[in-house]
């Protein structure tokens, strides 16, 4: 599985606290042979698919993925979904258009892909911190 | 964070996103890609030509670039040596997931239990940042340098105002010590000093220096005004008609003076010599006609009393002929006091004539002081070769 990131802002960096705060567009994109049906959006801004849709027994990703440095800075949810684009996918094919003989099948992509997109505003704790103590002091927590 | 080269920093800002637990690595493996949204260096562009549209990503900041990486979680969940764990209550055997794993051997994988051998597959953004340092510059630095350039002031003014000179440069130490406290709530406590921060304490040690060079001239000036008045005084008198005879008759007065103390001298050696022939020849004789042991004793302590004699004539002699100078027979501490006295004598001197070059001098020296700390404490400043520039 593709993720990939575009950095859309870069919205708060907390020195004292070693956090900052991000906005991105997430796109996370994968290749599965049994996706025969164009998803256009499908569950997008939260809206429910409808149990006839295949888009909804497609498998997808848990999104937002698990984020293990994520922080609350100033009391607000760590990560906060702004845009959920929904599932894209486009099918191979294996694509059930095919299973007909008048459909011209020749297309270039072999299995079939989905991507879903989602517009992401997350704050994150920075590794690296240096626990040099005040001046030798050991903590035990 | 790395705050060594502050306020001329950068960072690496990463986030990570990690597959599901349920999904271990040989099932799905993140393959990470990332950019930076064009816009955002456009407004960046915008806002370092100082154009009124464009902005920075966020204030102070300014992204450099993006870059990810994919990587094997091995965290707890791969590393199994039961020895590494601390336990203080019970045994790590008593742990049952242990004691299977154990007893699994290299089978334990095949078995498929999560926590022994399952790596997960991590996907590592990272958003390189550098710190726009005018804000600092102007704030921090070019203050602090106006504060110091004040202290400097201080030289202007004569070096017998001790007062206003020392007051100026303790204004000036509790200005810099504000800056430092408006340091330290800008940062994180870090266990190493940042380049500010060296900055800020070497600025303070110059200017308590300062404060005390201020003292050390006053001392130079107190002394040499006293020295300078004496001659200024017997340079005023030299001019006077009245002074050729009187300082005739002061110097014949010394001669006589010096003359009757060497006579007295000379007879005083000249007794002392002559009772010292008379004790060596009532030894001699002592020595001829008597050969008891017991008057050995009182013969060795006229001995030594005629040896003592002689070396005090002697050393009055010297003092005599030499009018006072060091001779190899002087004692550790009289040589000790001797080269006090001519350094004391070379001080004065450079008391009375180097008073206002010192002054000068300390004030360079200062500068040039000031101007190479500030040079080489910024060691990512933009006016090192090779340096980094947030643009």
């Amino acid at each position: 599985m593709s993720i990939s990131i575009v950095l859309e802002a870069l919205n708060n960096l907390d020195e004292v606290n070693f956090a900052f705060e991000v906005q991105f567009l997430l796109v996370a994109s994968w290749k599965d042979e049994r996706i025969n049906t164009v998803c256009n959006g499908a569950g997008a801004f939260g809206r429910a698919i409808d149990p006839t849709d295949r888009c909804a027994h497609y498998w997808t990703p848990e999104l937002p993925p698990t984020f293990p440095n994520q922080v609350s800075m100033d009391g607000n949810m760590a990560i906060e979904v702004l845009e959920d684009l929904g599932l894209f996918t486009v099918p191979g094919r294996y694509r059930i258009e095919c299973n007909s003989p008048e459909v011209d099948c020749t297309s270039p992509i072999n299995t079939s892909m989905a991507y879903r997109m989602m517009r992401l505003r997350g704050s994150f704790g920075v590794t690296g911190r240096h626990s040099n103590p005040i001046p030798t002091d050991l903590q035990v927590g | 964070m790395e705050f060594r080269r502050f306020p001329f920093d950068r960072q690496a800002l990463e986030f990570i996103i990690r597959a599901p637990a349920s999904m271990p690595r040989n099932t799905l493996v993140l393959m990470p890609k990332a950019k930076v949204d064009p816009v955002i260096y456009r407004q960046q562009n915008k806002s370092a030509r100082q154009d009124p549209d464009g902005k920075d990503v966020i204030g102070g900041w300014r992204v450099v670039h993006m870059t990810a990486q994919e990587r094997s979680l091995l965290s707890n969940t791969t590393t199994w040596d039961p020895d590494g764990f601390d336990t203080i209550d019970s045994d790590v055997w008593d742990d049952p997931l242990f004691n299977l794993m154990e007893s699994l051997g290299d089978s334990a994988s095949s078995v498929n239990i999560p926590y022994y051998s399952n790596a997960l597959s991590e996907a590592s953004f990272v958003v390189h940042v550098c710190r726009i340092p005018s804000s600092y510059t102007y704030n921090f630095l070019i203050l602090v340098t106006l504060m110091y350039a004040i202290a400097l002031v201080s030289y202007l003014l004569s070096p017998g105002d001790l007062d206003p000179r020392v007051n100026l440069s303790l204004t000036v130490i509790l200005g810099v010590v504000f800056f430092q406290i408006m340091l330290s709530d800008l940062l994180p406590i870090t266990g190493y000093l940042t380049d500010m921060h060296y900055f800020t304490f070497y600025s303070t040690l110059l200017i308590v220096m300062m404060a005390f060079s201020h003292v050390i001239i006053f001392a130079i000036f107190h002394r040499g005004e006293r020295k300078r008045a004496v001659i200024h005084r017997v340079k005023k008198l030299s001019k006077s008609r009245r002074m050729a005879p009187a300082v005739l008759r002061v110097q014949r007065l010394a001669r006589v003076y010096l003359a009757r103390k060497y006579l007295h001298y000379l007879r005083e050696v000249r007794a002392e010599q002559e009772a010292l022939t008379k004790i060596e020849v009532e030894v001699a004789g002592q020595r001829s006609s008597r050969s008891s042991s017991s008057s050995s004793s009182s013969i060795v302590v006229k001995e030594t009393k005629a040896e003592k004699q002689k070396a005090s004539a002697a050393k009055a002699v010297s003092r005599v002929m030499f009018s006072g100078r060091e001779s190899k027979s002087l004692h550790f501490s009289q040589r000790v006091l001797r080269l006090i006295k001519k350094i004391d004598a070379l001080i004065e001197s450079f008391c009375v004539f180097c008073l206002d070059h010192t002054n000068w001098f300390v004030a360079i020296g200062f500068t040039a002081g000031y101007t190479i700390m500030m040079t080489t404490s910024f060691k990512d400043a933009t006016w090192h070769r090779g340096a980094h520039v947030c643009k």
